[in-house]
Formats: C-alpha cells, structure tokens, sequence
C-alpha cells in the first residue's frame, strides 16, 4: 500500500492531539481510510499527489477543531489534561500523604498518654485529607469531560462525608459516606470515553469501603481484645490502616498520572459533529 | 451550509444516509454531499464523533473489515435508530411545514 507523507504526517500529529482516547488506535484508522480513500480518488481523477493530500486534509477540517471534538465527551464536556487538572494531580498526592499521616496519628490517639493531643491532630488530618481528596476527584472529573449527574451527586456525598469527619472518631460513618462518593465519581469517570488511571480510580472507590466492613466484620467477630467502652481496638486499627494505605495508594496513582500529562489547548470550538 | 446551522439536524441526517443500508464513514459524508448537491458541505472528520455519539447511544451499530490492506468501520442502522429517525423525520416535517404555512404569502423582499 503507498504511503502519502503528509496524511501520515496528519494522522501522527491527530494521534498526539487526542492521546487520551481510550479508541485511539481505532479512531486513527478510521481517518486513516478516510483520508487515504479521498486522496486515491483525487489520485485517480488525475490529480497531482501533494496537491491531492493537501485538498484532502483541507476537506477533512483544521486539527485543532476534530481534536475538540474528540475531546468532547456525551455529558458536552471536553475531557483533556488542563493546568487545572494538573493542579487536581497535585492535591491528590497531598491528600495521600495526609491519609497515611492519619493513620499513624489515629494509632496514637489509643496508646499514648497525651492522646487529646494526637486526637486534634487526627482530626485535622481526616479533614484536610477529606477536602483535598474531594478536590482532587472533581479535578478528575473535569478530566474525564465533567462529573455529570452521578458524579455531582457523588461529590455532595463525600463533602458531607468530610463535613462529618470533624466528629472523627465517628470512622465508620464519615469513612462510608465519603466511600459512597468516591465510588459515585469513580462510576462517572469510569464510564467516560478517556483514559483515566482505572487502578487508582478504583483503589480510591473502594478504600473507604472496604474499611468499614472490615471494622464491622472484625468487630463482630470480637477481634483482639475488648476496651473499657466495649469496643475492639483491634478492629479499628486493622480497619483503619487498610482503608487509609488504599486511600493513598490510589490517590498517589491517580495524583502521578494527573501530573503526567502536560496541558493542552484546545481553545477551537466543535462544530456540527 | 454553515456547520452551525447544521447543528441539531446533522444525526437526522446521517441516520437518513444509513437508512439505506451500512456504508462506511466515507461514503456516508460522500452521500451527504451528494443528496444535498453540495449544500452539506462541512469539515468531514467532524462527521465521525458524531456518528460514534449516534453510536454509543444506540442508534447504529458498527463492525470492523480489512479493505486494501486498511481497517474500515461500516456503520448500520439499529431498530433504536430507525425508530428515531421515523420520529425525527416526523418532527422536522411538521416543523418544516409550520415555516413554510407562515412564509406562504409574504412577498419576496426587494433585493438591494
């Protein structure tokens, strides 16, 4: 099959401008025949090859237009790597750092001596983590096109997950409202038609649900031993520390990846299509 | 045509190309052109995320084959498509009729 430089040319600089595609190979070689059909017919009717490639390429419409077309997505929202979501890549390696920083804070507040201490500090912990990660998922959401309803409703969950997390030894019901968020967003992100960092997408929408049911089964199986307030501090622990390493695991993948893309314009409106 | 003034009417029309039978994304932008003698005239790849959005929402289907040596998507028509083409086709009739019983009689302005 001959090979026309310019429409390959073309179809290289299409294939960098919507990368994110999930069907990027597919996508590419359906321009691929498009394009090489028209030039063989302008071929055939006697036209010159470079000026065939060139009328071709001017009749299928200016990169940076198709590119935003690809990049919209059925909600109307156009999913690409911006500053923005780069800033969201950032709060989401933060966000991990402050879970991980919980978890060992939320052990200390059962041993130590001065545990009001450690238990403020806890506290603040849960929260900025809680407001960070909220952050982050609707910058991941911006990046998939837009939340739309299922990931609005998805985020309102988890800020009232956060907002409860003030009361943060009540774990197991601000860990499972923000549980039920994330989830939620991570069902709208997942469904969208760009690459998203599906591991920790997923690690983050199950992190805050695995943990209360594992606290729940290891309580009611009276793991460890019973405090002086009947629970099991075992449980809570145990609970605690795999709902927060999932946490920031996924939000530390989802985080790098974020920050992995560089931005792009694409200030060109979709027309028609 | 204008692209914008396409805009709302363009899946109407693709699903009347498709309603023919399968055709792949070339010769349906190539029909398009064709039955309106050039009046549809717009920027032919921004046709293919249109019919992929056709697609995902069930109005056509797709499948892959190997011609000259090149992967080709032909694009068919489902029964959810037929159906809302008929529907289409209906609202833009009546539409189209309700413009053209306002026009009726209103003299053609004097052009400068």
């Amino acid at each position: 099959m001959a090979r026309y430089a310019l429409i390959d040319g073309y179809l290289d600089s299409m294939r960098s401008s919507i990368r994110w595609r999930r069907d990027l190979d597919d996508l590419v070689a359906e321009m691929e025949d498009h394009l090489y059909s028209t030039t063989e017919q302008m071929l055939a009717r006697g036209t010159d090859v470079v000026d065939a490639q060139r009328a071709t390429l001017a009749r299928f419409g200016d990169p940076k237009v198709l590119a935003a077309a690809y990049a919209s997505n059925h909600r109307g929202g156009i999913a690409v790597p911006t500053t923005f979501t780069r800033r969201a890549g950032l709060l989401a390696l933060i966000a991990g750092g402050f879970w991980l920083l919980a978890g060992v804070l939320e052990n200390r507040t059962d041993r130590a001596d001065d545990w009001e201490v450690y238990y403020l500090l806890f506290t603040i912990a849960v929260v900025v983590a809680g407001v960070l990660t909220v952050m982050a998922m609707i910058g991941l959401g911006k990046r998939a096109g837009g939340l739309g309803a299922v990931g609005m409703i998805g985020a309102a969950i988890a800020s009232l997950g956060v907002l409860l997390s003030f009361v943060a030894w009540a774990g197991p019901a601000w860990m499972g409202l923000q549980g039920i968020g994330y989830l939620l967003i991570a069902i709208a992100v997942l469904r969208s038609d760009t690459i998203v960092p599906r591991i920790g997408v997923m690690l983050v929408a199950s992190a805050f649900l695995i943990g209360p049911i594992l606290f729940v089964i290891l309580a009611e199986s009276e793991v460890g031993w019973r405090d002086s307030y009947g629970d099991y501090p075992l449980a809570w622990i145990i609970s605690g520390i795999v709902g927060y390493v999932l946490m920031a695991g996924g939000l530390f993948v989802t985080g790098r990846w974020l920050r992995s893309e560089e931005p792009v314009d694409l200030d060109a409106t979709p027309v028609a299509a | 045509m204008r692209g914008q003034a396409l805009k709302g009417h363009l899946d109407l029309l693709l699903l009347a190309v498709l309603a023919d039978g399968a055709k792949h994304g070339y010769s349906v932008i190539d029909e398009l052109r064709e039955r309106s003698d050039d009046t549809f005239d717009l920027p032919e790849g921004t046709v293919y995320p249109a019919l992929h959005r056709l697609q995902k929402g069930g109005f056509l289907s797709s499948e892959w084959s190997e011609v000259q040596g090149r992967r080709r998507r032909t694009y068919r028509l489902t029964d959810k498509g037929r159906g809302a083409l008929g529907e289409q086709r209906l609202a833009w009739d009546q539409f189209a009729d309700a413009v053209a019983r306002v026009l009726k009689g209103v003299p053609w302005p004097d052009t400068p």
